[in-house]
């Protein structure tokens, strides 16, 4: 992925002349305070907003995680939005149906699959979301903040999950500004400050000029 | 061209957005004991008592008003449902055109197809009105159903349009809607035209009038309404003209504005 791109001429740019590779299987972090821009980054790269200038070369599909519940209907139940979300993502209802065993699997969320999405706890929405999107085999994936919002057993899981993707030669961007988060699962990062990429590189190095420069 | 392509890639995502209006109509009426059957339900009880008021005061044949007044209000929920949930329906949709890369139109087509899915479960209630006023299906009934094959399309430009438009001026989402408030009252449906003598000519200025006359017409007074037909066929063309090039302009900008 390249880009190199700006918003809203008489605004603040949200995003100012960025331009960065990824290759395959790299996880980027994308690291930054709040309001820095990261957010914007992934949903242009989730090809959600589009740039103003330059260009944006994505090879491969993605499948982005952002706040829970978007594409998701809180009225629905679980069974029922694995299928939504996919058919979001261009898969068939069909092809869907055959990937339901392995998600409620992976999510271990076993008979509440039936229940509509409401009565679910926010770890189990996370659960399901981070199953269904990892199930659709994306060859990038997107995921904005929250990996940490389920148990310890869960993140485990999503570890290995992730681990196991990268190693499938998939990309993963994630954009964070928790440390810990960001040295478990990246290999490369950015450290973006009010749309401006200030490093990027191997992910200690980011992060070692972010933890001293923040 | 990008707007074109929208449409095209949006309709192919029917069963997306078929599923999404499906579930919406649903929900609308869980736990209900009723449930789905409130549409036809609450439709029957409006119609039996403007049927009753306005049929009192129309110097019309009883049967013919009654099938006019319930051909035309079963029209008028569409259309105006159409027009107001159009100013709201990217706006409504906020979340998921932030959170997903799902074209703009499917949310228009899921607009269009929960209005018009709601009105297929009112419709038992229009034929029955009709044959037990003495209307029976002639040949002609079948430009009643090319007529609603067209509005149809006429609400999707619509819904478009005023889309694209009322997410960067929300002003006019409130315009429109006094606007269709007040349209209600300037359709020939709780009257008929000649009731009106020499005036009845400026309804023909009322688009409303249009695509309900090409409903109405052959099944109250058979044959084909062909000067209706000539300027709802003009109407759409325009319309979809406004419709792609708001989508072509603005349709870039909307995940920002919305």
């Amino acid at each position: 992925m390249k880009s190199l791109f700006s918003k809203k001429r008489e605004m603040p740019l949200a995003l100012d002349h960025m331009s960065f590779e990824i290759e395959t299987g790299d996880s980027l972090a994308l690291i930054g305070l709040n309001g820095s821009g990261k957010s914007t980054l992934l949903r242009a790269m989730a090809g959600i907003l589009l740039p103003d200038s330059g260009t944006l070369e994505i090879n491969g599909d993605t499948v982005a995680l952002f706040s829970l519940g978007i594409g998701m209907r809180m009225d629905s139940t679980g069974r029922d939005n694995i299928i939504l979300q996919g058919m979001v993502h261009g898969h068939t209802e069909a092809e869907m149906e055959r990937l339901i065993p392995e998600i409620i699997a992976f999510s271990e969320l076993g008979e509440v699959i039936n229940d509509p999405l409401h009565t679910y706890s926010q770890g189990m929405g996370v659960r399901l979301s981070f199953a269904v999107a990892t199930a659709l085999r994306p060859d990038i994936l997107l995921l904005d903040e929250w990996i940490g919002a389920g148990d310890r057993v869960f993140r485990d899981k999503a570890q290995k999950r992730l681990e196991s993707m990268v190693s499938d030669a998939r990309g993963l961007v994630l954009a964070s500004h928790n440390v810990h988060i960001v040295r478990k699962y990246c290999n490369k990062a950015l450290w973006i400050s009010k749309g401006k990429i200030i490093a990027s590189g191997d992910v200690e190095e980011v992060l070692e000029a972010f933890e001293s420069g923040t | 061209m990008r707007a074109i392509d929208q449409i095209k890639d949006g309709l192919s995502r029917y069963p997306l957005w078929l599923k999404l209006a499906m579930t919406d109509i649903r929900q609308t009426y869980k736990r209900s004991v009723i449930g789905i059957a409130w549409i036809a339900l609450s439709f029957a009880i409006f119609i039996t008592a403007k049927i009753i008021v306005f049929g009192k005061i129309s110097p019309v044949d009883p049967k013919y008003f009654s099938v006019w007044l319930t051909v035309g209000f079963w029209l008028w929920v569409s259309l105006s449902a159409s027009i107001v949930e159009g100013t709201n329906v990217f706006i409504h949709s906020r979340a998921w055109i932030l959170g997903t890369r799902i074209p703009l139109t499917v949310f228009v087509f899921q607009s269009i197809a929960r209005i018009f899915i709601r009105s297929a479960f009112s419709a038992p209630v229009v034929l029955i009105v009709m044959l037990v006023m003495g209307y029976t299906p002639k040949l002609d009934w079948i430009w009643s159903a090319l007529g609603l094959i067209i509005i149809i399309i006429n609400a999707a430009w619509v819904q478009l349009f005023l889309g694209v438009l009322c997410v960067k001026f929300r002003d006019m989402t409130h315009l429109v809607m006094a606007f269709v408030h007040v349209m209600f009252f300037l359709t020939p449906i709780l009257y008929t035209p000649d009731q009106f003598e020499a005036f009845a000519g400026f309804f023909n200025y009322n688009p409303f009038t249009h695509y309900i006359a090409l409903v109405r017409e052959p099944i109250v007074a058979g044959g084909l309404p062909v000067f209706h037909w000539q300027v709802v066929i003009a109407m759409t063309i325009i319309g979809w003209g406004l419709a792609i090039s708001a989508l072509q302009g603005w349709g870039r900008r909307i995940p920002f504005w919305v």
